[in-house]
């Protein structure tokens, strides 16, 4: 411990120097303010830092975009991802439009990696404006409606007004609001233009909404007048009401109950093949991208005799005919789709042949005829063709006549419109053609012309929630006294019954959350609507979108099959698909 | 300075409408204002179109300017707050308008990008900055209401933030002077350079060379000059120290002289507790303050060099129960004339202790900052990008 020497101890009470309170205000300088702070020191160091990212993220795009290319890189070698245009980009293209999503001239007038831009394009007028040519070049654009006023139809001149793309990969570019559409079909009458061949009544299809009295009712025939007898209810009956099983060679074809007898169902005869599509020419990488898979495909395929009739209706009928121990009954089968003077010429050619081989006396030459005699020869060439004759009336007669082949799927027509459902030996009993013919389906394609259905979507339902009639008469129709099998009877049901359900049968699923106006919810996806409404609406009944192009196109509404790969799209289109993918070097090999 | 914080916190919690509340009352009109209005006319020219208008409609476009001049306005505030001559409206003013069109801001943005549609990077990007800048701002503003006030309750010793290791060491030199004046000078001394230069002084007196340096080259600096105002031959007599002090309602810290204690042989205790517990949590405090600001020593290889203080080595000092026990302890092995002395370190290491809690609670109130201001700054760059693509590419 070291020794401290004594020291006079200050007066506790003796004031300091005058110096030390000036002093004592320099504990902190004057000037601290301008040095700063650790915290302010690194906020400036941040600072630098987002001003060097931003203006860095933007001379990165900028070099990508406009530096010296090579290959399919950016500038500078650069990903193009990087460039200016994909940055600027408003947001991913449909996925149709992907390929070409870069190349922003490709839909757009002009642009920046194009050569630059003109500036006396730039606003107000044209800016960046999709041309309707540019879309027109792979799409048909018809107008909405014949019928429309020439204002209306200005108003929807450029495709770009309602087709939105940059809305992502999977967003719906022909999914328009109903506020789009109710502006007129809320009141169709100011909107109506002249010179329609239809006179449009505009109170009759006036449409506030899909609800109960906000939208028409399908306008739908009563009965089906097609031309063809058909009866859904006998035909999904057991054995088709009759027991019937399947013979040769079309066993397997349909499948049968336990009793062997043949059971149709709905998807025997009601089937989505992609095949159908008219893409059978075309490389399958390009059929996958012009034509609807069979998830994705909408209509079922045409009814064909050949795919769905014949095993259960062959054109056969007996023909008699001759041979060595007499004449014995024979089948003859008779083509199918033939009208009624082919018919009568294949059974005759058929019938003479026969005759011919089984009874060749009757084709002897004819001797000398003495004169004034009368010619043997000649008595038995008429016998030929009278024998012929006799037995094509006969053969038609089974066609044609009660209980013919014919009989029952088809009905009869006449050059003066008249019909008959059977036709009787007068009726045949005519010299050269027939006067009567078959008179020719015209089972539409499309129930609903106006408006579309999507089967495939509403694959998980039971056909019978909609079609309950195609199955036979319910325990309340047999209690009723109604039947099915006896023809000719008031009381019969099925025959030319329109299988389309009435449109409240798409209210059950397809309608509002609150049942109000389908204007103000279409706004939001369902997802954000539940999202700020909460659990409070989770508890009501939620409705399947209702929107009005969930059924309705605008452009191609008389034409329901008028969409990719089908045949009324124009030819001429489809080759510039197959143009498309020479000069883009797409192989069009799998 | 002393401030009258009871008084203070008493009128910050009272619901008295005050000049600022009417300030913040007009912005808040204003604001509201405008998202209402702005919101009825996109809901309805959204409802008319059947779909959510975009950036490019009319309603969107008009949106996008109003929220762009918004955010210029609200980027300006840092070029106001830094021209503090010119008077361009006051910074609270500013303020105001700053937080509440700052707030709806953001509304307007995202009508004016149809709410759900953000568009393609750049502007996906610009979404996100907006977003971000907004959501700091309102974290800052909720810690700038909070973290002022506490420190008004709790620190009564609050002094600038960037004066707070200026103020720890000049502490330290008081300290140092304390118990120089009542144990004496050690011998040898033995990690000070300066023992040297103390042969001409009495021993009685404080060895002035030998007491705390600010910085390694502060021989002619003005750390050197500062250390010079309380340890100068002319004052040796007298001691300054800066005290906590309270009256009534009024709390603060004051600098308080007193004249130099007698040298008293009972009180070596003291020199062993200042040197091996006090001194070095005056200098270091919990050990969180940057290295810069700290007395350099010198390291074992014999160049000069500043070591960051070890946050590991918590002071017991740093808990106040346990300083005060260890305080209670030292006074009993020490004489009655030296309890003052004790008394005035208590004060000192209390002043330490606020010390660091001040310089955390400075740091989160401000570290938002760090966030809200780059952000801000390149949302404004790419904004302007954006304009340009706008006008000259959609």
């Amino acid at each position: 411990m070291a020794q401290h020497s004594a020291r006079p101890v200050p007066d506790a009470n003796l004031a300091a120097p005058a110096t030390t309170g000036k002093k004592r205000t320099a504990r902190i300088p004057l000037d601290y303010y301008k040095r700063g702070d650790d915290l302010s020191r690194s906020r400036k160091r941040l600072l630098l830092l987002a001003l060097l990212a931003a203006v860095g993220y933007i001379a990165v795009g900028e070099a990508a975009r406009r530096g010296p290319r090579g290959g399919s890189a950016g500038g500078f070698g650069l990903p193009v991802a990087w460039s200016a245009t994909a940055r600027i980009n408003h947001g991913p293209v449909h996925a149709v439009h992907a390929s070409f999503e870069h190349r922003c001239d490709a839909c757009h007038g002009s642009s920046p990696n194009s050569g630059g831009w003109d500036p006396d394009r730039i606003l107000p007028n044209d800016p960046w404006r999709v041309a309707n040519e540019k879309c027109l070049d792979c799409h048909a654009g018809p107008v909405h409606h014949v019928n429309m006023t020439k204002t209306d139809k200005q108003a929807g001149q450029r495709c770009g007004e309602c087709h939105r793309d940059h809305q992502g990969r999977d967003a719906n570019l022909t999914a328009m609001a109903d506020a789009a559409c109710l502006t007129c079909h809320a009141n169709l009458k100011p909107h109506l233009g002249s010179g329609h061949p239809k006179a449009i009544q505009p109170n009759s299809v006036v449409v506030t909404g899909f609800m109960a009295g906000g939208h028409p009712d399908f306008n739908l025939p009563k009965t089906d007048d097609s031309g063809l007898k058909f009866n859904h209810a006998l035909h999904m009956a057991p054995g088709l009401g009759q027991g019937y099983r399947l013979k040769p060679p079309y066993e397997g074809r349909y499948a049968v109950n336990d009793s062997g007898q043949v059971q149709l169902e709905c998807a025997s005869c009601h089937v989505i093949e992609r095949d159908d599509l008219n893409v059978k020419g075309l490389p399958p990488a390009v059929a996958d991208s012009v034509a609807p898979t069979i998830e994705a495909a909408r209509e079922f395929v045409r009814i064909d005799y050949q795919r769905h009739c014949v095993a259960c209706h062959e054109t056969t009928v007996d023909v008699v005919t001759g041979d060595d121990d007499g004449d014995q009954p024979r089948p003859l089968r008779v083509p199918h789709g033939w009208n009624m003077g082919e018919i009568r010429s294949f059974l005759e050619g058929a019938i003479a042949a026969d005759l011919l081989r089984t009874h060749p006396d009757l084709d002897k030459p004819r001797p000398r005829r003495m004169p004034g005699a009368r010619s043997d020869a000649a008595a038995a060439t008429t016998t030929l063709r009278a024998e012929r004759d006799r037995r094509v009336r006969e053969a038609e007669a089974r066609l044609h006549g009660t209980n013919g082949a014919c009989v029952t799927c088809h009905r009869y027509t006449r050059e003066d419109g008249k019909t008959k459902l059977v036709l009787t030996a007068a009726d045949l009993d005519t010299p050269g053609l027939p006067s009567w013919d078959v008179e020719r389906p015209k089972v539409p394609d499309v129930w609903l012309p106006h408006g579309r259905f999507n089967h495939t979507a509403h694959r998980a339902f039971d056909c019978r929630g909609c079609h309950a009639q195609a199955y036979g008469p319910s325990e309340q129709d047999l209690a009723a006294g109604f039947h099915l099998f006896q023809s000719d009877d008031a009381n019969k049901i099925g025959d030319g019954a329109v299988m389309i359900p009435p449109i409240k049968t798409c209210y059950q699923c397809h309608f509002n959350h609150d049942g109000s106006n389908a204007v103000a919810l279409s706004l939001l996806p369902s997802s954000w609507m539940q999202g700020l409404l909460g659990t409070t609406i989770s508890s009501a009944p939620r409705g399947v979108r209702n929107n009005c192009t969930e059924c309705h196109g605008y452009h191609n509404r008389t034409h329901p099959l008028q969409g990719p790969g089908a045949e009324v799209h124009a030819p001429e289109t489809r080759q510039a698909i197959e143009s498309w993918i020479g000069l883009h070097g797409v192989s069009a090999s799998p | 300075m002393l401030l009258d914080r009871a008084n203070l916190l008493h009128r910050a919690d009272r619901p008295q409408r005050t000049g600022i509340q009417t300030i913040h009352a007009v912005w808040i009109a204003v604001a509201l204002t405008l998202f209402v209005l702005s919101t009825l006319w996109y809901a309805t020219a959204s409802l008319a179109a059947g779909r959510l208008l975009g950036g490019s409609s009319l309603p969107g476009l008009t949106l996008g300017i109003l929220g762009g001049a918004i955010i210029l306005f609200e980027f300006l505030l840092g070029w106001r707050k830094s021209n503090r001559v010119r008077r361009f409206g006051r910074v609270k003013t500013w303020m105001a308008g700053h937080i509440w069109l700052g707030l709806v801001s953001l509304p307007l943005i995202l009508l004016h990008c149809g709410i759900v549609h953000w568009g393609g990077e750049l502007t996906t990007i610009l979404m996100v900055l907006m977003i971000v800048a907004v959501a700091s701002g309102v974290y800052g503003l909720i810690l700038q209401n909070r973290i002022p006030r506490m420190m008004l309750r709790e620190l009564s010793a609050e002094t600038i933030y960037s004066q707070i290791p200026r103020q720890a060491a000049l502490n330290m030199v008081e300290a140092d002077r304390l118990v120089l004046a009542v144990c004496g000078s050690p011998e040898p001394v033995p990690d000070d350079d300066s023992a040297a230069n103390s042969s001409g002084q009495s021993a009685a007196h404080p060895p002035v060379d030998r007491l705390p340096r600010f910085a390694p080259d502060a021989e002619n600096s003005e750390e050197q000059r500062d250390r010079n105002l309380l340890v100068s031959p002319e004052t040796a007599a007298f001691l300054t120290v800066s005290s906590s002090q309270s009256f009534g309602n009024i709390k603060g810290r004051v600098v308080r002289t007193r004249a130099q204690t007698a040298l008293l042989p009972e009180a070596e205790p003291l020199r062993g507790f200042y040197e091996t517990i006090v001194r070095p949590y005056l200098r270091l405090g919990n050990g969180s303050m940057p290295a810069e600001n700290w007395e350099p020593v010198q390291a074992s290889r014999g160049s000069r060099r500043s070591r960051r203080p070890r946050r590991a080595t918590i002071s017991p000092l740093a808990d106040p129960q346990r300083a005060s026990e260890l305080l209670a302890q030292l006074k009993t092995k020490l004489p009655t004339a030296a309890h003052e002395v004790v008394d005035r370190l208590a004060d000192l290491i209390d002043q330490r202790r606020q010390f660091d809690r001040q310089a955390v609670l400075h740091r989160r109130l401000h570290s938002w900052l760090g966030l809200h201001l780059p952000v801000s700054t390149a949302l404004v760059v790419l904004m302007f990008v954006h304009i340009y693509y706008a006008v000259f590419s959609w």
